[in-house]
């Protein structure tokens, strides 16, 4: 993640293929065990990628904004996200061909791998840094 | 001792879930506060140094990714509030 850091595109590209790889035995358990588990994962999993995509076409234009301006955007854009955050789940609650903790355990999948990831990463680098100060 | 009827009981329960669930609402706010925040200083720090642009939007939305799951978190359980205990 560290070397394409000047590159949005390409770690969100990396965070998504990342969380897939994450939800991919989930995924395949729960096609075995329960359809519902499975659609409502996946579910939530659709909604949070497009949501993170939503937040860096945010980003990018608030960069370009006033600094006043830019804050009151990100946060009126991060209400809407919440609206349709609680849309998705009351949708996945309502559904019965949805599980609905399995499609909030899907929208949590992101940032639990974008936290895992920058954890690994802090590790990878205390350990070399550890070894450098050995040699 | 004063001893109420299931009605009433369910009654209370009902209205603290709906409390509850309205509190719990509450934790969706501060990311959005938040957030604002960092955009405001996310601007500043372009201004400054427009070379680190790429840097300043990859490190802005990871935060962002995950300041907001506290909101959801807070959003989860609302929703069981509303759903599970109350039973709409």
């Amino acid at each position: 993640m560290l070397k394409y850091i000047d590159h949005p595109e390409k770690v969100q590209l990396e965070i998504m293929k990342k969380t897939l790889l994450v939800a991919l035995l989930p995924l395949l358990s729960s096609l075995i065990h329960d359809r519902t588990i499975f659609l409502g994962l996946s579910f939530g999993l659709v909604i949070s990628f497009l949501l993170f995509r939503l937040n860096l076409i945010n980003i990018r234009r608030a960069v370009d904004m006033q600094k006043a301006r830019a804050s009151s955007f990100i946060r009126n854009r991060y209400f809407v996200e919440y609206v349709i955050s609680f849309v998705g789940l009351a949708v996945a609650y309502q559904s019965s061909s949805l599980n609905v903790w399995a499609a909030a355990a899907g929208l949590f999948l992101l940032k639990i791998t974008v936290l895992g990831w920058v954890i690994l990463e802090l590790i990878k680098k205390a350990w070399q840094d550890k070894l450098e100060s050995l040699q | 001792m004063v001893e109420f009827s299931t009605e009433v009981v369910n009654t209370i329960v009902s209205a603290a879930a709906l409390l509850g669930a309205g509190f719990a609402m509450i934790a969706g706010i501060g990311p959005g506060i938040g957030q604002g925040f960092a955009a405001g200083k996310a601007v500043e720090s372009v201004a400054r140094d427009p070379e680190a642009r790429g840097n300043i939007i990859t490190t802005m939305l990871l935060g962002q990714a995950v300041a907001e799951s506290t909101g959801i978190y807070s959003l989860v359980i609302a929703l069981y509030l509303i759903f599970v205990v109350f039973g709409v």
